[in-house]
């Protein structure tokens, strides 16, 4: 594909045109560009390149080199580059020129792009020439700012003050405003209907207004008895009347569900722990580990009654035996699937076994961990809520009990949309928290 | 030095024999006829048949030899990595027994800690060892310096590429201050152009560093390059066919690669590696 873009500079051309020759200085005037590495002649360079396209953050390193025509201030780079994160390449072949103007200087380019890989997708021709023309709009800006900055220098340098020729490198020139671009793109692929976005969270989102709205049509033109099937408008109306019960019972749950999680979040992490550390443990209680995950653990529940009466201690336990599990088996995969290199570097260093435990097999194991702490927060919800169905006087499984003896169906939906909300929110917690585990652990 | 030049090869006054010197628990690294022997199901493989060579202190030595010539195993044994079947190994002075605190490892793939920024990974074996960290700081931004990664102390190895990531495990390997550094096939999986400025980057490194030094390789040049000595391994039977010391002063310059007699060492090593290929192949 092909670009073309100009700006007007206020600066006479000759100075334009020596400023281009530092590549550094260019790169800290294009947003979100680094230079890494430039050879000595300045001709050649190695950089990076930050920029959102779309709803992709792509880190572009790669190497350019220029070739310039002082005589005739024409120059052309020839650069590539690859992102490894979204496994695209680009490369570009670009020429440029400055020519003087009435009140300083145009600079003239003309690029011609080639993506290729995730990046591609995104290359339509109106997403890329708009952050083109944003780039160049930001450049043009940019430069224009350095050289009147040098140009004071110049200006003090020659009243005899000792200050640098050229102004201090300063910070990289702030990186594009990401929102603004991020919704063009999001209406260019609403238009296209073809996009990554679209089809990830508007068709899901839109699919299931769709189902509701068919729903609320049937149960309307059908006239479906409420007790059999209320209508999405009945449920919301039900859910709002009843808050204050609906709240007050699902109290107990929540706090039943986060600590049969925590609980079963511990104890799983131990036992993997303890399994990865003795071959002894391990062949003793791996089969078994495995046996008791086969069994339907739901089956279960009325014994953990028995043993532990009616009150939240059996639903706890319940809710901890049925959410251990992914956590243990899903740690052990982690802690077991250390690179051999990794460990062979430690044994060299002569570190001892629970130091290989905590420095290496363990950070290398939280993403597995998290993935099974994940499973296990749905996992403590339903320990919690057939426990209630068995024994309890509150809670959400004992309202939906309740509803359905009186026929209320509207608000067993309700109880069950408070649930879908909790569910939701601790899962995304535990995301979260990931997210700032794994930001500490590598800073 | 221990070794006598051979009278043998006139034309080649850089060639030594493999003997040695007459106490040789004096030299630095003794590796006395030491054999490895891995049993399998399908009986046993001769992974070294015999090595008997030192090595003196201070000297940068390439094992060279084509793949599965238990170049590897042998670093493995010296480094205490692996025990040896037969034969005894020491080290300054002691018998090795296991891994030890004060050698450098650098092995094929970096290694580095993906969570970890690149000054965390080189001072992973001091922390490890629980020396003080910051006395070893000093020391951590020397060696990054030397090797051009200073500006890129606080990112992650995943953001780095493959030269710079195997430039910190050098950093690593060295940051102990070791007393022996093994690299085992450092820069093989490297693309050629990279590996080339490795070389310079490390021929730099030790102009600045001076340590006692195992290096693994299958590139010839490489190993000229590079050493200070060169053993030329083959394989089957697994064994040492020559001990070059290269001519060549420090520090080293890419030019001496263009010159006559670097080529002529080179030519050597390869007819030393190809004349076993060729006696296995016939043999077979």
């Amino acid at each position: 594909m092909e670009i073309r873009q100009e700006f007007a500079i206020d600066a006479p051309a000759d100075r334009v045109w020596g400023a281009l020759e530092d590549l550094a200085l260019v790169a800290s005037c294009l947003p979100g560009a680094e230079v890494l590495e430039v050879d000595p002649a300045g001709t050649r360079a190695r950089g990076r390149m930050t920029m959102r396209l779309g709803p992709i953050a792509a880190g572009f390193e790669g190497e350019a080199t220029v070739a310039r025509d002082d005589a005739r201030r024409e120059a052309t780079l020839d650069g590539k580059g690859a992102d490894r994160k979204s496994s695209s390449r680009a490369q570009m072949n670009m020429a440029y020129r400055v020519v003087s103007a009435d009140n300083g200087a145009r600079v003239e380019m003309n690029a011609r792009i080639a993506l290729s890989g995730m990046l591609a997708q995104f290359s339509k021709g109106p997403i890329v020439n708009e952050v083109a023309a944003q780039l160049t709009r930001e450049f043009a800006a940019n430069l224009q700012a350095r050289l009147a900055a040098s140009t004071a220098s110049d200006d003090t340098h020659a009243t005899g003050s000792v200050t640098p020729a050229r102004p201090p490198c300063a910070a990289a020139a702030p990186a594009m405003n990401p929102l603004a671009l991020l919704w063009r793109v999001a209406l260019h692929q609403l238009r296209t209907r073809s996009g990554d976005l679209f089809s990830r969270i508007m068709l899901p989102v839109l699919f299931a207004l769709g189902v509701l709205g068919l729903w609320e049509a049937i149960t309307r033109i059908f006239e479906i008895k409420e007790v059999l099937l209320p209508a999405p408008s009945a449920i919301w109306q039900r859910l709002n009347e009843t808050l204050p019960l609906l709240v007050h019972h699902a109290w107990p749950t929540i706090w039943e569900s986060v600590a049969g999680f925590i609980i079963a979040s511990a104890l799983g992490i131990t036992l993997a722990a303890l399994l990865s550390a003795s071959t002894l443990m391990r062949r003793m209680l791996y089969p078994n580990v495995v046996f008791f995950q086969l069994i339907p653990k739901i089956a279960l529940a009325p014994l953990f009654i028995v043993w532990l009466g009616i009150g939240y201690e059996s639903r706890l336990a319940f809710s901890v035996f049925i959410s251990f599990f992914p956590v243990v088996v899903a740690t052990l995969a982690g802690l077991d699937n250390v690179d051999k290199s990794l460990l062979r570097l430690c044994r060299a260093l002569t570190a001892s076994n629970w130091q290989i435990f905590i420095s290496v097999r363990f950070p290398h194991a939280l993403p597995y961990v998290f993935s099974g702490m994940k499973i296990a927060t749905t996992f403590a919800i339903i320990g919690v809520i057939v426990g209630e169905f068995i024994t309890s006087q509150q809670g959400l499984g004992y309202l939906i009990l309740f509803a359905s003896a009186q026929a209320d169906t509207a608000l067993i939906l309700a109880a069950i949309t408070v649930l879908c909300v909790f569910g939701l929110v601790f899962y995304g917690l535990v995301a979260l928290l990931e997210k700032f585990v794994t930001a500490r652990l590598g800073g | 030095m221990q070794t006598e030049p051979n009278a043998m090869t006139p034309e080649h006054p850089w060639l030594q024999t493999c003997s040695t010197a007459a106490d040789r628990d004096e030299s630095y690294v003794s590796v006395q006829s030491v054999r490895k022997i891995y049993s399998t199901r399908n009986g046993d493989v001769h992974a070294v048949e015999h090595a008997d060579f030192d090595i003196d202190a201070g000297d940068f030595v390439s094992l060279v030899g084509p793949s599965g010539c238990g170049k590897s195993t042998l670093m493995s044994m010296i480094g205490g990595l692996e025990a040896p079947t037969g034969g005894r190994i020491h080290v300054g002075g002691a018998a090795i027994e296991g891994p030890r605190r004060d050698f450098g490892y650098v092995f094929q793939d970096a290694t580095l800690l993906p969570w970890k920024s690149v000054l965390d990974n080189v001072l992973f074996p001091i922390r490890t060892q629980k020396r003080p960290v910051a006395q070893y700081l000093a020391e951590a931004e020397r060696l990054l310096r030397l090797t051009a990664l200073w500006d890129f102390r606080d990112k992650r190895p995943a953001e780095l590429s493959g030269g710079m990531r195997q430039r910190v495990a050098i950093c690593r390997g060295l940051i102990n201050n070791p007393s022996l550094l093994m690299m085992d096939e450092p820069f093989s999986a490297l693309d050629a152009i990279t590996r080339d400025d490795m070389n310079l980057a490390l021929a730099r490194l030790w102009d600045e560093v001076h340590k006692t030094a195992v290096f693994i390789t299958h590139s010839i040049r490489e190993a000229v390059f590079l050493s200070d000595r060169v053993l030329v391994m083959t394989a089957r039977p697994s064994q040492i066919v020559a001990d070059i010391r290269v001519p060549f002063p420090r520090p080293r310059h890419v030019e001496i690669q263009e010159e006559p007699l670097f080529n002529e060492i080179c030519a050597f090593v390869r007819e030393k590696i190809h004349e076993s290929h060729e006696k296995h192949t016939t043999a077979a």
